[in-house]
Formats: C-alpha cells, structure tokens, sequence
C-alpha cells in the first residue's frame, strides 16, 4: 500500500468525486450546487404535467415560489424532470426524482439552452423542507458520509441531515456576487 | 404510494423473476408471481435486430487527443459487448447516424445523443419508452419496448475538472451501463455491468459479470439458455408477509454472483445461474445516497392501478438456512436445467434502513517504467502490487477520521487470501492488509464486512490476477498481409496468447503471436488519414494496458489515404420492399465482417451486407410498409471510418405511378426439397410475391452471371445454381415478362463445417485409449470453410449433437482462420462405448464423428 501522499490523495479524490451512485452522475459540492445553478428557490408543488419534446417526455411540475435565493424572484416556477407518461407512453430513467403534490422543496435549478428549468444533478439538487422540533424550517436530504470534494480535492463539510435553512441562506448569499443577491 | 393491492397468489406457477432487476409491472391477470418485463419484441425486429443510431453533430467536446470517430467507436463497441451475449437472442447493430432521435412512434430503436441540455451533475442517463399498456396475450405477457434513449453529455472534458476520455475504462464502462438500461435492464448489487459506480468490478477486459449474461438472456433468451443454466425459487418473508424487492442472491467461491428482487408476494426465482456449488443469501437493498431518488436507485415495479410498489429494506442480511454467518452456509449443487425450489427466507424486521452497504474497493498499480503509480477499480492482487492489500470506502464501516468503525469484523469469502488487519488511511479510506500464503488461484473473491448486528457481502470486491498487467511498449506499422489486410506489430510485456487488441472501439484480431519476442500481429481496422488511434490491451484475467497507463495509451497514427466519400445506386426505395443496392468508395478498404450500413431510421434497416470488393459493397435494404417519404442520410462504417452521405436514399411510394405493385422476391430462397441451406450446384426455389401468371418468361443473373431458370409458375421460380458460384451472399436478379424486380441477396451456402479432433481437459486426445468420461469437459476443434479469415463464431451459433441429444456451448474459440473450438460437457448418463458426435453451425450439420466414452 502507497504512503499517504497529498498527489496520490488529490488523485484518489479527483477519481471518486467523479462518481455518484445514480444515472452516471459527478457529485456536486454545495459549493458547485451554488455557483453552478442558474436559479435557487424554495417552493411547493402545485401540480405535475407532462410534456413531450422530442424525444423526451418531461415531467413538469408548477411550484409556488416562497421565497428566491439566486435569480430573478418569480411567483411560479417551473421544473422539469426527464420522464414519464404522455400521449399513451411512459418514458422511465432511473435516478429521476419524483416530486410530490404540496411538499415543499429547496430547489438548485439550471436552465438550459432548451429552456426547461431541470433540477442540478438530477436528484442532488432537490432537498426536502422539514421543520424541526420548534418549527424552525429545516433542509434535508438522504446523508451521505462526507465524500465530497472540490475540485482540488479539499473535502467540502457535508451539511448531512437536517441543516437550518437560514445556515444554507447565509452560504448560498454569501457565494453570490454583490449585486446578485437576493 | 399506495398500500399494495393483495392479489391472488397463484400457488400453482412457480415464482418468475429475474437475474439483476429489469423495469416490471404487474396485472391483475397474472398477479405478483408473473412479472411482465419491459423489452423488445424480438418478432417486430429485421433479423431479431434492434437499431441505434448515433444522433451527433460531431460538436462534443473531448479529452485532448480524443476524436469524434474515437468516441463513437466505443459506442459500438459497448453495444457489441450486449449482442454478443451467447445466450441472448437479441443482436444489435449500428444503424446509422440520425440528425435528431426519433419519439416513441417510430419503429423500435435505440437513439444515442449527445446533449447540450444535461444539466451539471449528470454525465449520462438512459431508458426504454413503453407503452403505457402492456401486451397481455400470447405464453409470455410483456411490455413492449416501442424506443430508447441513452443521453450523454455533450461535454466530455470537464467532470469534477477531469476530462472524459473516451478509451477509458469508465467512460466504456458507462456505456455499457447506460446501453443495459436501454435495453431493459435495472440496477443490480451484484458488483457487475449494471451496478451503480460504487460497486461495479467489471472491467474493460470483462465488461459484462454473470449477472448481466443471466439478466439480458431472460428478457431475450436463446435456445440454448435454459440447458445450460440452473435456476432457484423461493420465498422471502417477514412477520409471515413477503418482502417486496429484497435482493437474493447466488454466491459461487469462483467468483460468480447472479441474484434477483423479489416480488411484492416475497416469491423470487433466480434464473441464468452458471452450474456450481452456491451459497445463497437475500439482503436488503440500500438506502438512497445523495443523487439517487429511490433505494439503489431502482424503478418501483407498478401494481395492476400503475402505482408504484414500495421497497421493504428493514431486515437484516441472512445466508441460507437463516444464518448470518457464512461457514454456516448451506452449499448448493446447482446443475443446468435443474431447478432447485423452496429455499426460502425469514427474515427479521428492522426499525431502520441498513447503515453498512456500498464498499467501493480499489488498488494501487506501480508502474516502474514510469516510476508512477494510479489506483485501479476493482481491488486486484497481482506481481504489480508489492504489499498486498487493498482500500476500501463507503457507508457504515469507516469513521470520519478514516479509521474502521469499531468492532469491525471482515473477511474473504473461502479463506484466501486472508485478510490480515485493517487500518485508517485518508479521506474516508481504510486499508485492508493481505496475507498471502501458498498458491493463489485466479479468479474473484467476495469480501464480507460485518459491524454490529449488520454485515454486508460485496461480490468481486478483489480480484487475483496470477500475471502482471499488459502494457505496450511499441505500435508500429508492418507489411500488409497477402490479403490486402494493413497490419501493425504490438510489442509489449504481460501477454498472452489469450490476448485480445483494441484500437480504439475496434477489435484487431491477431494474426500471430510470438511468445519468446512479446509481439503480437493485429489485423488493423480502417480509419481516415490523420487518425491516430489509441491500442489497448486486453487480459482475460481482467486486466488492461489501461491499468499501468490509464492517461496515455500507446497511439497509432493513421497516415496512408482513406475513402472519405461513397456512392449508393439506386437511390430510392418503396416502402414495404428488400431491395440491394450498390456501394462504391473508391480508397476505401472494406472488409468482410467490419462494416456496417446504415440510414439512421429503424424504417429502413440493412438484412444482408456482402463486400464485393475492397471498394464495393452490396447491401440489401428493407424498408417497413409506414417508412414516411423522406431522404435520409446513408452512413457506412468501415472500422474506424465513418463515411455519411446526406439525403444519400429517398423513400418513394412508387406503385402508385405504376399503378401495381411490384413484384418482389422473397430473399429466402430455400432448396427445391426446403432445405434452407442452397449450395453450389444445388437448386433453388424463390417464392415472388405479385407472380401470378402461369407460364412466364423469366430469366436470371446470380452476381451479374446468367443462371438457368428450371421453371416458373404461379410465384415459384426454380433456379439452377451453378457448381462454380463462390459462397456467401451473392446478388439475383430477375427478369420477368421484360420487367426487372427488386434484386435480392440471397445465400450460398459453404461446405459443411468439419470436426478436427476431440481434447479433454487434460489436454489429450480423446480416443479409445483415453475414452471420454461423461461429465468431464471436451474441446472440440472443428473447420468451417464458409468463415471469413478473422470471423469468430458466437456460442448461440453453435450446436452439438450425441446422438439424438443436443449438446450447448457457453463460449466457442477462434483457433485459426476457419479454425474453431468448443467447449462441451459431455452428458452424465451417456453409455460406454462409440458414440456419434456431430457440430451445427449456423443449422449446418458436420458429418458424425466418433467419440470413445467410457464411465468411471
């Protein structure tokens, strides 16, 4: 076995942080999550739809905004997921998020050239909205062991299971530009 | 989701799942004992074929040195890895590129793109389109396949600011993966293909594990599957409920792992399972990590009312009979065709997900000539790794600070190599110290972890490879060989005469291999002036060049001038017609066997191709009766040559300026007595639909040659094939009433094949002084004079006979040009004495051989 070296653990790093589990996926640092999205906001769905845009049904879902983080603030969003049913066809990719009806959500959203509003990472970039104990608004996702890494390969804190919101706010306005924040 | 309907349980049927996981749904008709697959109606596809089509604009963005033909080399490559499963029915062929990806309503098909609208986080995704009701009738009910779609990023140079090249084993790895999905396949957590990254220990050398052969051959099975595999069923339970989606698995010590989910009943049959003593086990499936949706990120089959059936994953891991600990495993004969029933599980109820699952194993590969090191996945044992050991990551076994969890126990599955001590590292990895004593043979090792009340079993997690890894030291161009073929020298060390070569996506099979000077003759496919094409090799022990040079394979440039352009005559087509047509490329270099044809619609698809020349194909065409009036664009792949020629055939309806329709002869044409197989100097029947005069003039060309037409009448043409017509694919026209029709291509047929002689395994011959022992293995070495210089033969092409008794082949060997080999079981049971042994290739039986057989 090597002795431990910054090169080799800076390649070992760069190696996994390609990896994730779902679809084929990199994993996406807070960070990246951040600076990467085009559009952050956290909302409810309203309703889902299906569109068909050759050669992808998408799932559409409405969500009302409740409040913007990065972005132009908007009342409605909407967000577009790879998959589903239309015009007697049922189009399915594993990995692909399903949003329920009334659940609230923080989104990290990236439009592309098509348009359509898509969730970053396919599912890494949707969290759930909970409220802890004293009702104190709570950002969640499955915990993951802190494997996550930038691009240099410095290990970014994981903020795991149950994380103020206000504390993602904070870091979300801070990476912003002055001028773009909310 | 909904509380799960209670369906009859149809004690009757034995329980029908799957290797691996596919996209299911139950009905009310058949209930949770009979899943109904999503999958390609083999009857609704040309030659049991399914298309894809690249639809590329040659804009994506690659790894420095990385080009576009690269790239989608790789592509075919990986979907030949899934045609050339022996035991899957299914083929897949490369249909041209397309200039967008066709919706669900066109024919069946598979469109690979490359996207701009992939958002950051995903590099690929893919999956079959359905209808949303399924086909209920007929033996087997099943959902059909209508298309499916793989998506690749368009920009392959920076994940996580790495770029993606395409020679490299995770990115062919990938598409291999994404190609599963397309074709029907879930994930699995048996370490193979259709794994997710954490997992997944196949390699570019081994692409496919035996829970992939297992699962694409249930969905698609050939004739030979069944008797060549066993099967399991059982039940698993909880509280006296089926569990639904629990994860059983086969466990062989040799490295195999072929496994299944259970239904929502707790019912499961493994099917596909390779004969062999197993352990079994169920487990739960793991939890869902950041990026996946559901737990391991499998599709929910769907009951009767399409909602989606929820995952139990609350109970703990449990070997067969209802043990947690291996040593006291039942072991299990499993025989081919044998069906093992009633190994069922109860399992207990936990109040929580598992925490311990998803170890990712890797190594650290030396390279002295570099003076560099890199890690490789899966973990091996090699000469290359001086101390032995592996490192290990992933979740319920290792501490923030990157030590083991405590109380962490671990082991080798058989013992060897022992597992010495683990040990912290960094960043979330732990080291697992290997003793290694006496003799290890090659092969997979499954490794379990146990923390707790939990334990976890990662098949493949280390693999022993007994030789180092090849590396080339040099390409380098050499005379072409006597038959025009342009071949090149590969010296380099760690090779065997089992060593395959890739340049780039291609295969170049060796010509000829020299031991003592480690040089390797390779058949170099084409590709266009400028190319510089990256070699790789290729271990059966499961190693690659890849391994010691991941970053800079060995190049070849390609210099000499290449075809760049082609013409096609004629340049329309009818639908609801077969019709050749002419390709000509003057420079080109075609070869029999690699190349390809394509019009980038699953409207139009290619039945026959024959090289005429090094410049000049034929190329019968069918075009489907609803293929819309449109030009499209004709796409010919010589190896690494992609030649597209735009609006190059158009689909006109011409019967309606002529008023009838045309005549057209059907290209099985069979002898005059029905034997399909026409040979020189035999007659020949063709049926011609539209023919219905009784006495017509009918004249005839085989190959632009005249033939003798015997007799026409009523839709029957009788021809005299001449003693002197070479074999293969040749062109007939027929000339009816002063009207040409369509011409056809239609099949010669060789010699019959040959058996040379018969091996044991002991690698002596078998004859009455050392008689063959039923239930040992044989290699049969037989010639088929109808095989092209560098054609292999799959093992579904391949039948024996004993007698009256069929005999399968899991995998057949090319020797030598024309030179196969076989490997058989011969059948317990068989009587002492001379028996009569016959090979069929292709339904073309050789004459019987004799075999001595004596029992023990």
């Amino acid at each position: 076995m090597p002795r431990r070296s910054a090169s080799l653990t800076v390649c070992l790093l760069l190696f996994l942080s390609m990896m994730a589990p779902a679809a084929t996926l990199e994993q996406l640092s807070d960070a990246r999550l951040i600076d990467e999205s085009t559009e952050i906001v956290r909302g409810t769905v309203v309703y889902c739809n299906f569109t068909y845009r050759q050669p992808v049904i998408w799932t559409v879902c409405e969500v009302n905004v409740a409040e913007t983080f990065k972005g132009q603030p908007a009342l409605k969003v909407q967000v577009a997921i790879p998959g589903g049913t239309s015009g007697g066809y049922r189009q399915s990719f594993e990995g692909t998020p399903t949003l329920t009806r009334n659940s609230e959500y923080l989104f990290f959203l990236w439009q592309g050239k098509s348009g359509l509003k898509q969730i970053m990472g396919l599912s890494q970039g949707l969290l759930n909205i909970v409220k802890d104990a004293n009702g104190n608004l709570m950002v969640a996702r499955a915990k993951s062991e802190d494997r996550m890494v930038t691009p240099e390969g410095q290990p970014v804190e994981d903020p795991g299971v149950n994380m103020p919101l206000s504390s993602l706010r904070s870091r979300i306005t801070a990476r912003q530009p002055r001028g773009a924040r909310q | 989701m909904r509380i799960l309907r209670t369906l009859p349980l149809l004690a009757v049927l034995a329980a029908s799942a799957t290797a691996s996981y596919h996209f299911v749904r139950y009905s009310s008709r058949f209930g949770y004992q009979q899943p109904i697959y999503e999958k390609f109606d083999l009857n609704a596809l040309v030659n049991r074929t399914v298309p894809f089509f690249l639809v590329s604009d040659g804009q994506e963005k690659l790894a420095p040195g990385d080009n576009s033909n690269a790239l989608m080399s790789q592509i075919l490559l990986a979907a030949r890895t899934w045609s050339d499963v022996a035991t899957s029915d299914l083929r897949i062929a490369f249909g041209g590129y397309a200039p967008i990806a066709s919706g669900p309503q066109g024919a069946p098909g598979i469109d690979v793109m490359f996207s701009e609208d992939v958002p950051p986080g995903v590099i690929s995704y893919a999956g079959p389109t359905v209808k949303a009701e399924s086909d209920l009738n007929g033996s087997e009910p099943f959902t059909p396949i209508l298309r499916s779609l793989v998506v690749f990023r368009k920009d392959l140079t920076n994940i996580s600011s790495v770029a993606y090249p395409s020679y490299s084993e995770v990115f062919f790895l990938n598409a291999v993966h994404e190609l599963g999905h397309a074709l029907g396949l879930q994930h699995t957590f048996t370490s193979s293909a259709m794994s997710t990254q954490l997992t997944r220990a196949t390699t570019r050398s081994k692409p496919l594990a035996s829970d992939d052969i297992s699962a694409i051959s249930i969905l698609y099975p050939s004739r030979n599957f069944a008797s060549l595999f066993g099967s399991v069923t059982g039940r698993v339970t909880q509280n006296g409920n089926g569990v639904n989606l629990a994860s059983v698995v086969a466990l062989s010590l040799n490295g195999t792992a072929v496994s299944t989910l259970t239904n929502p009943d707790g019912t499961y049959r493994i099917q596909g399972v390779p004969p062999g003593p197993y352990q079994i086990y169920v487990h739960p499936i793991p939890p869902p990590v950041q990026g996946q949706a559901t737990p391991g990120d499998i599709i929910l089959p769907l009951d009767p009312d399409n909602n989606p059936i929820a995952v139990n994953n609350r109970f703990d891991l449990q070997f067969f009979p209802g043990t947690r600990d291996p040593q006291a495993a039942r072991t299990i004969n499993i025989n081919p065709a044998q069906p093992i029933s009633d190994i069922n599980f109860t399992v207990n109820t936990r109040t929580s997900a598992p925490t311990l699952f998803a170890p990712t194993t890797y190594s650290y590969f030396t390279n002295p000539a570099t003076n560099s090191g890199n890690y490789v996945r899966p973990a091996f044992i090699t000469p290359q790794v001086v101390n032995p050991g592996f490192i290990a990551t992933g979740y319920g076994f290792v501490t923030s600070s990157s030590t083991p969890v405590a109380g962490l126990r671990s082991a080798i599955l058989g013992g060897s190599p022992a597992i010495n001590g683990v040990r912290g590292f960094s960043n979330q990895f732990i080291v697992f110290d290997l003793f290694l004593s006496g003799f290890l043979s090659e092969g997979e090792r499954h490794m379990v972890l146990e923390s707790g009340a939990e334990t976890y079993v990662l098949p493949s997690a280390l693999q022993v490879a007994t030789r180092r890894a090849p590396e080339v030291i040099n390409v380098n161009w050499i005379a072409s060989a006597a038959d025009g073929t342009r071949m090149a020298l590969v010296t380099a060390t760690g090779i065997n005469n089992k060593t395959r070569v890739l340049v780039d996506g291609e295969h170049a099979p060796v010509r000829n291999f020299d031991e003592a000077a480690g040089t390797l003759q390779i058949a170099v496919p084409t590709a266009a002036s400028g190319h510089v094409a990256r070699v790789v090799l290729l271990n059966s022990d499961g190693q690659s060049s890849l391994f010691l040079r991941p970053d800079a394979p060995a190049q070849l440039p390609f210099t000499e001038s290449e075809a760049s352009s082609f013409t096609i005559t004629p340049n329309t087509i009818n639908p609801a017609t077969e019709t050749v047509y002419e390709i000509n490329s003057p420079g080109a270099r075609f070869q029999s066997g690699r190349v390809t044809v394509g019009f980038g619609s699953s409207d139009i698809q290619v039945r026959a191709l024959t090289v005429l020349s090094p410049t000049r194909l034929l190329v019968s065409v069918v075009a489907t009766p609803q293929a819309p009036s449109a030009n499209y664009t004709v796409t010919v792949q010589s190896g690494l040559n992609h030649m597209q020629l735009r609006n190059g055939l158009g689909v006109q309806n011409l019967s309606v300026a002529f008023g009838r329709p045309a005549l057209q002869p059907d290209s099985r044409w069979t002898t005059e007595t029905g034997n399909l197989f026409v040979m020189p100097g035999s007659n020949a029947l063709v049926l011609v639909a539209g023919l219905n005069s009784s006495n017509p003039r009918v004249t005839a060309t085989l190959n632009d040659l005249p033939i003798n037409v015997l007799s026409a009448a009523s839709g029957r043409v009788l021809l005299q094939i001449p003693a002197t017509a070479n074999t293969g694919w040749a062109q007939l026209k027929l000339n009816i009433e002063g009207e040409t029709v369509n011409s056809v291509l239609v099949l010669i047929t060789g010699a019959a094949p040959t058996i040379q002689r018969l091996e044991g395994s002991d690698q002596f011959n078998i004859d009455t002084i050392r008689p063959a022992i039923p239930g040992d293995q044989i290699l049969v070495t037989f010639t088929d004079p109808s095989q092209s210089t560098d054609s292999t033969l799959r093992a579904n092409e391949v039948s024996l006979t004993l007698g009256e008794t069929p005999i399968y082949t899991l995998r057949v060997d090319r020797i030598a040009a024309g030179v196969f080999q076989a490997a058989i079981t011969l059948p317990r049971g068989t009587p002492d004495g001379t028996q009569s042994l016959s090979v069929i290739v292709n339904g073309r039986p050789s004459s019987a051989f004799n075999i001595a057989v004596r029992n023990r």
